[in-house]
């Protein structure tokens, strides 16, 4: 009797779960057509565009919510119709109608759009502009970023009239426009802020964290902080067209699989964060546009610590580059979802960057070079990998580990908690790991700046190469290109025969869309931007 | 006598019985099995990625080739190692603990006392999350992170035992016959007391490999490529809604085949002590 | 009496501070001797150097002595705040607020049908001693107990979602297209009746039907084993044999003398494994994406983001410690006899 009440009550429960199955159709359907779904890995942790410690998913927010002076330009991508990325060699206004560059160009100067207004209907001054710049001033992130631009002090920013406002730099200084036109330095509604700065919080960092001040063409319509949040059109954007009516549902879902099995039944529009193994089933199912936009400026590679024994020796670094399963990692691992950075040519005769180096997996080199650094009997060292990222860097490492193991080289894998690693990296504790590296402003010099010289943390090999460092002061203000073409290729030849990263390869930045979208846009920060989307 | 009791105690748990078998083989694999498997457990193979299982992968192969059969096989010692060294750890400490406590009393067993009431309103896994990650991801601190999170169930239960029999005749015997405080706690109030910690203690094995299989789950497991359960799991969760479920499957069956062996044991072993208290 | 009542629940609640104060000190000590440091983790940007990440520690107060930094945190909490979130940017009280609700839903689920599975076989069994439906429920409970939920979670995620695709996606507590309900009490399947759409809230219980499930099946073993124990204590006891001997029917003894008697003790067992459901869920919580408490505790703990890791120890802890205050009361209530051995 017990018994029966017992299984009775498990059918009924079956039984609930198909007819939710089907009963799912046609209200919630009916949504369909108006909102565009969005699956993200993780979701976004301040709403401050300069704000400390801001990750990707916050740049989806602050990108769309805000707008800056300037903005970059996009390109329709060859072969992939119906989608676009940035122009990094064109800048364009944003709130900014215009700008002119003064002749010995160390001033630039922006004429503000008459009648763009912020989200709350007060209009768009110079005074906004000055404020949010100055503003950059004082935070950490943003101050260090816009140096690299020769913006320093809040004198640089000069209002000259309501609508009009001029940056002076020292130098003229062919990074200043782009620093401008990236995440940072966005314009917030100035008159709303400062009603929630305080004494100890001048520039109201406390509230800009979990509140909005913008007038960019899209309005954080509802949050529920790691969860999802919703983006609305603002319909009095003056700034340019957004192409879509429909609103914008972005969901966190951490797990790649079930992002992937979103896609694949078509239950989303718009889903990041997929690698590998997820992106190859994808495009066998055919049931959805999956986009693999080449980003140029990101590499994945393993880093050496150059100042530690037996790294210091350039023999031992270019035996791991010989030793390094090029082409099982590319193919197994990264399901050639990327462009190969290995196997490339010894000589340099251009100064295009990341280029492949002159590298390919060859065990007997590496042994020969091994014993040529008195290491003939191998050595053993510790391969550490990202935990946050494992689903990626735990079978290269895997791979790599059996690989080293042929040249006699022991390395035990330490899967380092994602928190701990950028400590390692910044203390330079690290023998040996593979890491992402990313630029967000193009030109070459930048990124041997960035990632082959100097303290930071993103000098990942530990670098210290008297010439690099000096070819990088000598680029800095570089105008004649003939002279700068030939020392960047000179900083190439050293990172070929230097080798402080084994380059492996550029991931391409895939996004799987559903049938029903186009006008996606790449950005160089790789979060979402959204006015160009539209539905069919 | 004692061999007729045996053979009763048999007879009537059929399944403690079975369970015991399958632990016996279970510790044999763990000991022979790395000699006997067909495949390095570590190889990789480009050509062979995610076979289902076939006469020549009886589990199938993972996501870079390996065979799952031979590392399932490999993992049966650290699984059972982790297991034993965690549980054997805190049966000891807490067990030495407890007893002092429970014997000496006053103000150092209300200090005890209240830190073991701390560690009790801890969130478990929490803490032993933590404290893996302090440590470090290591067999070492996982066996560590699971014996800490274990010591106040011992340390309570043999206070409790020593309390009630501080006052009871034979003890009071060997304190008026001059035995030091440390003769009376070792020699005969522990050995009087340990039958409930022996159950407590066979409940605990299948537990601690569910425990550190969990924490290989969520990321804070042994160091890769090390096979161990919970990792292989924790690997395979992703192929889980694509439909290669054999990576999953397999070391997922092992960890609930050894867990139910240990707490079916538990229970017998229950039964045989305590037959009042059988459930 | 009644002033006796209360003055022993006070020194019971009395007792509890230092346990509490000690999972504050324990935690704060735990959580800052994690290697990593969270000024570096968050000063991102190309330029990050040292001098940035020394404004971002000073930013966090982490630049502070130890003892300043727990006096802070100490005064933080005497005034009802826990300071923010790294992660979401948010007051962790805010964050508590909307995914409490979401672990509590799920836990209560997951309880119910624990509950609803074990105590009938454990009355069963107990009924049945020795019988092939008690060896059966043993071999159940076993089963259950040496099951880890995340792996019974993928075993269902698999038949269900993949292979029958009966089941919804197991992503979070909504089907993907839908809006939320207002939120009235944060519990997803209350707010959609309260907000009349019943559709809706039929799609928010169906995607629980599997992750409850998945933290249900830890509760069957400790559940269906103490109600058996029990109720075999109780149908042995004098009162039993005597209302028999009385010739009552036998359902009328069995539910209405032998099972309040045997259920003081599932009482206690019930309430370790509600408290347990809601605070060590986090293996579920991560499989389903879905966005309670638990799952929000580990990314914390990974990130550095000491806040929410902080609070959520605590307001676990202090689940427990009303657990069992309640049951202590519960139970002394309906025995006298309870607590005084």
């Amino acid at each position: 009797m017990k018994r029966r009440e017992f299984l009775g009550g498990t059918i009924a429960a079956g039984a609930t779960m198909v007819g939710l199955r089907s009963g799912m159709g046609p209200a919630l359907a009916q949504g369909r057509s108006n909102v565009i779904r969005v699956l993200l890995e993780d979701g976004p942790n301040t709403f401050d565009p300069a704000g400390t410690g801001y990750n990707t998913a916050a740049v989806s927010i602050t990108w769309n919510v805000y707008d800056r002076l300037v903005s970059f330009a996009s390109a329709p991508i060859e072969g992939e119709p119906g989608a676009f990325t940035y122009d990094y060699g064109t800048i364009v206004g944003q709130a900014a109608e215009s700008y002119t560059v003064s002749p010995d160009g160390r001033s630039i100067t922006f004429k503000l759009r008459p009648g763009a207004t912020f989200h709350d209907g007060s209009p768009v001054t110079a005074a906004d502009v000055k404020w949010s710049l100055d503003r950059c001033m004082t935070v950490p992130t943003a101050k260090a970023q816009l140096g690299t631009g020769s913006l320093r002090d809040p004198a640089q920013f000069v209002v000259i009239d309501d609508m009009t406002i001029r940056v002076d730099t020292e130098k003229a200084d062919r990074f200043t426009l782009p620093n401008l036109a990236i995440v940072f330095p966005a314009i917030f509604n100035s008159k709303l802020a400062k009603q929630h700065a305080t004494d100890s919080d001048p520039w109201a960092q406390e509230w800009l964290k979990t509140n909005t001040a913008g007038g960019g063409p899209f309005k954080l319509a509802s949050y529920q902080a790691g969860q999802q949040f919703v983006l609305e059109r603002f319909a009095d954007w003056k700034n340019g067209p957004i192409e879509s009516q429909a609103r914008i549902l972005c969901q966190v879902v951490p797990i790649a699989s079930s992002r992937r099995a979103a896609a694949q039944r078509g239950e989303a529009d718009i889903v990041r964060g997929l690698a590998g193994r997820d992106i190859e089933s994808l495009l066998a199912g055919g049931k959805t546009r999956v986009l693999g936009i080449p980003n140029p400026n990101g590499i994945t590679f393993i880093a050496m610590n150059t100042q530690l024994a037996p790294f210091d020796n350039v023999k031992v670094r270019q035996a791991m580059a010989y030793a390094t399963p090029y082409q099982q990692m590319f193919e197994s691992v990264l399901y050639k979802r990327g462009r190969a950075l290995f196997g490339g040519s010894a000589s340099t005769d251009s100064t295009a960057w990341p280029t492949p180096l002159p590298y390919v997996t060859d065990l007997a080199k590496a042994k020969a070079l091994l014993a040529e650094a008195g290491l003939g009997d191998g050595f053993e060292t510790t391969f550490s990998i990202d935990a946050g990222d494992a689903a990626l860097s735990e079978p290269m490492g895997i791979l790599m580990q059996e690989a080293l193991g042929k040249v006699g080289v022991k390395a035990s894998i330490n899967k380092v908690p994602a928190g701990q690693m950028g400590t390692l990296q910044a203390e330079k504790k690290l023998a040996m790991f593979i890491g992402v590296g990313n630029a967000w402003l193009r030109n070459p010099d930048y990124f041997f700046r960035v990632f082959y010289n100097g303290a930071s943390r993103w000098n990942y090999g530990n670098f210290k190469n008297a010439e690099m460092e000096k070819l990088v002061a000598e680029t800095r203000f570089e105008s004649d290109p003939a002279v700068y073409a030939a020392k960047v290729q000179r900083m190439i030849e050293i990172a070929k025969a230097d080798v402080p990263m084994i380059t492996l390869w550029s991931p391409f930045q895939d996004t799987a869309l559903s049938k029903a979208m186009s006008g996606y846009t790449y950005m160089f920060h790789n979060a979402l931007e959204l006015r160009h989307l539209t539905k069919a | 006598m004692r061999s007729d009791a045996l053979a009763f105690i048999v007879r009537r748990n059929v399944i403690t019985t079975v369970a015991a078998v399958l632990i016996v083989l279970l510790v044999v694999i763990a000991i022979v099995g790395p000699a006997l498997v067909p495949y390095d457990p570590l190889a990789t193979s480009a050509t062979e990625v995610l076979m289902p299982p076939s006469a020549r992968h009886w589990f199938g192969t993972d996501g870079l080739g390996r065979d799952i059969f031979s590392r399932v096989i490999v993992a049966a010692r650290l699984d059972i190692a982790i297991a034993v060294s965690a549980v054997a750890l805190s049966a000891v400490v807490g067990v030495s603990i407890g007893a002092v406590s429970g014997y000496v009393g006053g103000a150092l067993d209300r200090v005890l006392s209240r830190v073991v009431d701390v560690m009790m309103a801890f969130p478990l896994f929490v803490a032993a999350m933590a404290l893996v990650a302090v440590f470090g991801n290591s067999v070492k601190s996982i066996v560590l992170a699971t014996a800490i999170i274990n010591l106040p169930f011992y340390f309570r239960l043999i206070r409790a035992e020593i309390m009630a029999r501080r006052s009871i005749g034979y003890v009071e015997a060997a304190v008026i016959t001059g035995n030091s405080a440390t003769n009376v706690i070792f020699r005969f109030l522990v050995p009087n007391s340990l039958p409930p910690v022996i159950v407590q203690v066979s409940l605990n094995l299948g537990w601690a490999i569910l425990n550190a299989s969990g924490l290989a789950f969520i990321g804070l497991g042994v160091a890769p490529p090390t096979p161990e359960w919970g990792i292989m799991i924790q690997e395979g969760a992703a192929l889980m809604l694509s439909g290669e479920w054999w990576v999953v499957v397999f070391p997922g069956l092992a960890l609930v085949l050894s867990v139910f062996c240990f707490s079916l044991l538990g229970d017998g072993i229950r039964d045989v002590i305590d037959p009042r208290r059988r459930s | 009496m009644r002033h006796k009542g209360l003055r022993i629940l006070l020194a019971r609640i009395a007792t509890t501070i230092p346990i509490l104060f000690g999972v504050v000190v324990v935690t704060f000590a735990l959580i800052r001797s994690l290697p990593g440091d969270p000024a570096v983790y968050y000063a991102s940007g190309p330029g990050a150097g040292p001098a940035e990440i020394e404004a971002v520690r000073r930013q966090l107060g982490l630049d502070r002595s130890l003892v300043e930094q727990f006096w802070r945190y100490l005064v933080e909490l005497g005034s009802g705040r826990f300071g923010n979130s790294l992660q979401t940017g948010q007051p962790v009280l805010a964050d508590f607020a909307q995914r409490l609700p979401a672990t509590l839903e799920l836990a209560i689920l997951a309880f119910a049908m624990g509950v609803g599975t074990a105590i009938p076989l454990g009355i069963l069994a107990a009924v049945k001693r020795d019988g092939w439906i008690d060896q059966l429920c043993r071999v159940l409970s076993s089963t259950a107990a040496a099951m880890p939920g995340f792996f019974f979670g993928l075993i269902l995620i698999y038949f269900f979602y993949f292979l029958a695709g009966v089941a919804p996606e197991p992503i979070g507590r909504l089907p993907g297209w839908a809006l939320p309900p207002p939120v009235v009490t944060g519990f997803m399947t209350i707010d959609c009746l309260l907000a009349g759409d019943v559709e809706l809230f039929w799609a928010a219980l169906g995607k629980m039907i599997l992750p409850a499930a998945s933290m249900a099946i830890f509760a069957i073993a400790p559940l269906l084993r103490m109600m058996r124990g029990g109720m075999i204590d109780a149908l042995d006891s004098d009162y039993v044999t005597a209302s028999r001997a009385f010739g009552l029917s036998r359902t009328r003894v069995l539910l209405g003398y032998a099972l309040p008697n045997a259920l003081l003790p599932v009482l206690a067992t019930m309430g370790m494994v509600l408290s347990t459901m809601i605070g060590a869920n986090i293996m579920i919580e991560k499989l389903f994406a879905w966005p309670g408490i638990g799952a929000y505790a580990i990314n914390a703990l990974i990130g550095l983001d000491y806040a929410p890791v902080q609070a959520f120890v605590l307001i676990v802890a202090v689940l427990f410690v009303l657990m069992t205050l309640a049951i202590d009361l519960i139970s002394s209530a309906v025995d006298p006899r309870y607590g005084q051995g």
